[in-house]
Formats: structure tokens, C-alpha cells, sequence
């Protein structure tokens, strides 16, 4: 009992820590996915269709962020 | 917002046994949000002294027709970096230099996610700047089209535009780290009880400013290795000559460009929202709209980017459909003007510094956020494009919305990081000095472009002579107040005032003010209990 109740702050600190990192890799492939989304679009078609791509990942990311503010509510 | 209360804040000061470097390499190692959050603060504020160097140079070339101070390729590399110092440079490390140092304390959280990617956040910003200003100094000089670099002026710049391209590059990859850490800390290590909806409006408004950021800086970054892969690597992404389309440009940059200017200001709705309250001794009116309202206007922010580009030439139905668009940012901007006035409504107010700071912002922004309804009209648009209505415009959104809204942000806190009240007096007088100077420099502005001067021009017709005159004067006054900021600040460092007592202000109710000031070194490492 000791030892369980000595170890759960620890194991509290790994799950804030690795949750941390989890979210951090997906904002980062968030960025990366603009990032190289805006230079890919313009090699494959032309500006409607790179404007069109960069317009629809804001969307899915705002609609992301929101659900995601929602369900931690 | 919920009262809020918390159980142990003795237990937080483990400052006298805390071991950490001490001298220079205590700011290099550290991984302390306040040691970074003040390296941020004094960062932007040494760039904003190089870029309004610059503003005084400009400005006095401006004073009179004809050439007096600068060559005209030099005052072009001169207003490119006034523009890329105070945007890159002063503005956005000013805000998440307040970020550093309130959020964590706000939403009760031991320090920043990733400090040590927060460190790293930082540094990178001082070779960026030297990047931008050594720019100047190489062969062909710094860049010179302007800080929208658009081609083809960009393409066929000298080394001065690679070097402003990696500065960009560099300050972006800063920008999106610290948005990243800003955004796990907030969903991740808020202290129990802390909901969303309890949140200081000032967290809610970095939450929203970081998500902005996350989705538009790596669109600017792309733009710019575009730009450089056609000035070197024989692409034509915009090089008219191999097939490419330079207004291609103009969109993505401005699809950036104008979120942008949301990132810059919805900290600083974000500071007011805590100021106004504090000292209208009354919680602040509609805390639910405010947040949709911040979430609207960065929701808008991304359907409007055409309206910087009316005269590229564009279908009907697209300069209306911007031109609404824009017209519709005015409502939840509307919101926050009336909940912020909602909010003094009856309320005891007193005003200190910090409350006419906030005033000052709320009169001025809201002349800047009319002139950008006048710019939104397409028609007018067209007639005032490029001319110094559009100077005048940003300037009240940018230098009497966010710096006011900083310097506002600055003397209400403080006391909390410094532990010394801050001169009264002299910060009241660096109030009004800025307040008028500011007016005397931008207001003329508005009538010269109105008249039809243009922007970026070295020389101008002799009828523009008087209010150019009057602008240099307000200028110079508006910078040199500054300099009762930087003493009033270094007073307070010094702690040569009035020891702060852990809550100066009566009616602030947010979690930082239950701690002792100056907030000792590391702070809630117990979670508070918030109710």
C-alpha cells in the first residue's frame, strides 16, 4: 500500500509527460503538414488547388481544436 | 469566472533551496518560465528601440521634400526592417514574453511543458535578429521590398534578402515551438478545477493566439523557401520569367499575413481583459462571449486575405466576398469593445497607470478598427491602396492596440515580478506623453493619405510638407517617451519604490496574485485547489 501510494505521483508525472508529448507531435505534424502542404500543393496543381488544400487543413484543424476543447470540457 | 483560492503558497518559494547557475549562464541554462519570460521582455524591448531607430530615421528623412539623410534604396531596406523588427522582433517576443510569465502562474502550473524546449525557443531568436540587422551591412544592402517581401522585387534582391529569409525561417520555428508549449500547457497542466471556462481571458487569448500561429507560420515559412528556391535553385514558383505567378505570392503571404495581425493583438485583448476588470473593481461582463468572440474573430482571420490584395485584380464576387468577410470581423470585435465597456459600466474605478493604458488602448483601437472598416470597402480600398491612410491604420491597430496594451500589461504586473511598485507618478506621464505623441504622429497620416501620399517613398510633393512635418515632430516625442517607461522599469528592478504587497490591485482576482511578490522562483509545484 506504501509502495503504490509512493509511486503514484511518480506514474501521475509520466502520463502528464507523455501526454505533453503526444500533443506536441501532433501540433508539430500540424505545422510540418502546412509547412510542406503549401510548397507540394503549388508543385501539383495550380493556386486554386493550393489555396484549396491550405483553406481545407485550417478548417479540419479548427474543427479539431474545438472538438477536442469540447470534449475535455 | 469563478473565484479562485489556493491551499499552500509558502510551500511554493524553494528559493533558498533552489541551485541554479548564477551570472550569464543562469540566462543561457535556464529553463525557468520567469528567467525566460523576462529574457523575451527584454529582447522586444531592445528591438524596439533598433526598429524605432529606424521609425526616427524614416521620419526625419520625411520631415521635408527632397533627399536630406538617406539614399533611397537605404530608406527602402529601412522601412522593409522597421517592419520586420517591430513585427518579428518587438511585438510577437514581447507577447510571449507575458506569456511565459503569466500562464503558468495563471492557470496554477509549476512552469512551461517543455522548458527546455522553451530555452531553446528564445535563443533562437537573437541569431534571427542579428540575421535581420546584419542584413544591412552586407554587399547590395538589407532587404528592400518592403516587409511583405513580394516578388519580383525579392527575387532579384542581393544577399541582404537570404539573410532576412533564414531570420524569418529562424523566427518561425521559435514562434512555433512557443506556440506548442503554450498550448500543452494550457490543455495539459492546469491545476485541478481549472476548467476551460474558468480560464483568465488572458490564457484563453494565447490558447487561441498559439493555434493561429501553429496553423500560419509554417504557410509564411513555406512562402519564403519558395522565394529562395527561385532566387537559387531555378524553380519559378513566382518568377514571372520561368511561369510563375508573383501574385501566388501576395496570397499565401497575406494568408498569413492577416491572422498575423490577430496573433499581434489578441494577447494584448487578452491583457485588457485582465486590466479592466482589476480596476473597475467588477468581474468582466460576458466572460463566455468574450471567449467566442476571440474564437470568431481568429476563425475570420482566415477568410479574409484578399483584402490586402484589392487591386491585384480579382472577380466580382471575390471582392465582395472579402470585402464582407471583412466587414464581419467588426461584430465579435463589437462584442469585446462592448463587454470591456460593459465592464467599467458602474464599476469603482480608479485609474492608475495600468487602467489608462487600457483606456488609451480601447479609444485608439477602436479608431484603428474604424479605419479598417473604411479600408474594407473595396472601392475605397482601391483609392486608398498603398497611400498613408493604410500607414496610419496599422499604426493605431499596432503601436495604440498591442504596445499600449504591453506597456498597460507591463505596470500591472509589475509589481508581482519585481516586487517594487512601480513609479506613479512618471508612468502616468509616460501615459500622457505617448498618448499625445502618438496622436500627433498617426492622425496627420490619415489626412495624407487621404490627400494621396504614397507609402515608401523617400521624397514626396511639397503640399504634403506640413503634416509631415507635424507627424516627425509627434514621432520623435512618441519615441523619446519611452525612455520614462525604460526608467520607471529600471527603477522598479532596482527596487528603488514602494515594496509591492502580494496583491496590489483590490479588485484582480486571478491565481498569480495569491502569491507573494516578487512570485518567488518556482511557484506551485503543489497544484493549487481552484474552486
Amino acid at each position: 500500500m506504501a509502495e503504490s501510494l509512493g509511486t503514484k505521483p511518480v506514474e501521475g508525472a509520466e502520463r502528464r509527460r507523455r501526454a505533453n508529448v503526444r500533443l506536441a507531435f501532433i501540433l508539430a505534424s500540424i505545422a510540418a503538414t502546412f509547412f510542406a502542404g503549401v510548397i507540394v500543393a503549388r508543385y501539383v496543381g495550380g493556386m486554386e488547388f493550393g489555396m484549396s488544400f491550405v483553406g481545407v487543413v485550417a478548417l479540419v484543424l479548427l474543427v479539431f481544436a474545438i472538438a477536442r476543447n469540447l470534449r475535455d470540457k | 469566472m469563478s473565484s479562485v483560492t489556493h491551499d499552500d503558497v509558502l510551500g511554493h518559494g524553494h528559493d533558498a533551496h533552489h541551485h541554479h547557475p548564477t551570472g550569464l549562464m543562469r540566462w543561457v541554462t535556464t529553463t525557468n518560465h520567469k528567467d525566460i519570460g523576462t529574457m523575451y521582455l527584454w529582447f522586444s524591448f531592445i528591438m524596439f528601440l533598433v526598429g524605432g531607430t529606424m521609425a526616427m530615421t524614416i521620419r526625419s528623412e520625411l520631415f521635408e521634400p527632397g533627399l536630406q539623410i538617406v539614399q533611397p534604396e537605404f530608406f527602402n531596406s529601412l522601412t522593409t526592417l522597421h517592419g520586420l523588427i517591430m513585427i518579428f522582433g518587438a511585438i510577437m517576443p514581447a507577447a510571449v514574453g507575458f506569456a511565459n510569465w503569466q500562464i503558468p502562474m495563471m492557470i496554477g502550473a509549476p512552469d512551461m511543458a517543455f522548458a527546455r524546449m522553451n530555452n531553446w525557443s528564445f535563443w533562437l531568436l537573437p541569431p534571427a535578429a542579428v540575421l535581420l540587422i546584419g542584413s544591412l551591412f552586407v554587399p547590395g544592402g538589407g532587404a528592400a521590398g518592403g516587409w511583405t517581401m513580394y516578388p519580383p522585387l525579392s527575387v532579384q534582391l542581393g544577399m541582404g534578402m537570404d539573410m532576412t529569409i533564414f531570420a524569418v525561417h529562424i523566427m518561425g520555428a521559435s514562434s512555433i515551438m512557443g506556440s506548442i508549449n503554450i498550448i500543452t500547457t494550457i490543455l495539459n497542466m492546469r491545476a485541478p478545477g481549472m476548467t476551460l471556462m474558468k480560464m483568465p481571458l488572458f490564457c484563453w487569448s494565447w490558447l487561441i493566439t498559439a493555434y493561429l500561429l501553429i496553423a500560419v507560420m509554417p504557410v509564411l515559412a513555406g512562402a519564403v523557401t519558395m522565394l529562395l528556391t527561385d532566387r537559387h535553385f531555378g524553380t519559378s514558383f513566382f518568377n514571372a520569367a520561368g511561369g510563375g505567378d508573383p501574385v501566388l505570392f501576395q496570397h499565401v503571404f497575406w494568408f498569413f499575413g492577416h491572422p498575423e495581425v490577430y496573433i499581434l493583438i489578441l494577447p494584448a485583448f487578452g491583457i485588457i481583459s485582465e486590466i479592466i476588470p482589476a480596476f473597475a473593481r467588477k468581474p468582466l461582463f460576458g466572460y463566455a462571449s468574450m471567449v467566442y468572440a476571440l474564437a470568431a474573430i481568429a476563425i475570420l482571420s482566415f477568410l479574409v486575405w484578399a483584402h490586402h490584395m484589392f487591386t491585384v485584380g480579382m472577380p466580382t464576387a471575390g471582392l465582395l466576398f472579402f470585402m464582407y468577410a471583412t466587414m464581419l470581423i467588426a461584430v465579435p470585435t463589437g462584442v469585446k469593445v462592448f463587454n470591456w465597456v460593459a465592464t467599467m459600466w458602474r464599476g469603482s474605478m480608479t485609474f492608475e497607470a495600468p487602467m489608462l493604458f487600457a483606456l488609451g488602448f480601447l479609444f485608439l483601437f477602436t479608431i484603428g478598427g474604424f479605419t479598417g472598416l473604411v479600408l474594407a470597402i473595396t472601392p475605397v480600398d482601391i483609392q486608398l491602396q498603398d497611400t498613408y491612410y493604410v500607414v496610419a491604420h496599422f499604426h493605431y491597430v499596432m503601436v495604440a492596440g498591442s504596445l499600449f496594451a504591453f506597456f498597460g500589461g507591463t505596470y500591472y504586473w509589475i509589481p508581482k515580478w519585481t516586487g517594487t511598485m512601480y513609479d506613479e507618478k512618471l508612468a502616468k506621464l509616460h501615459f500622457w506623453s505617448s498618448l499625445i505623441a502618438f496622436n500627433v504622429a498617426f492622425f496627420p497620416m490619415h489626412f495624407l493619405g487621404l490627400a494621396g501620399m504614397p507609402r515608401r517613398i523617400p521624397d514626396y510633393s511639397q503640399q504634403f510638407t506640413d503634416w509631415n512635418m507635424v507627424s516627425t515632430v509627434g514621432a520623435f516625442w512618441f519615441g523619446l517617451s519611452q525612455f520614462i517607461f525604460l526608467y520607471v522599469v529600471l527603477k522598479c528592478i532596482a527596487h528603488k519604490g514602494e515594496k509591492a504587497p502580494g496583491k496590489p490591485w483590490e479588485g484582480a482576482t486571478t491565481l498569480e496574485w495569491t502569491l507573494p511578490s516578487p512570485a518567488p522562483y518556482h511557484t506551485f509545484e503543489t497544484p493549487p485547489v481552484v474552486k
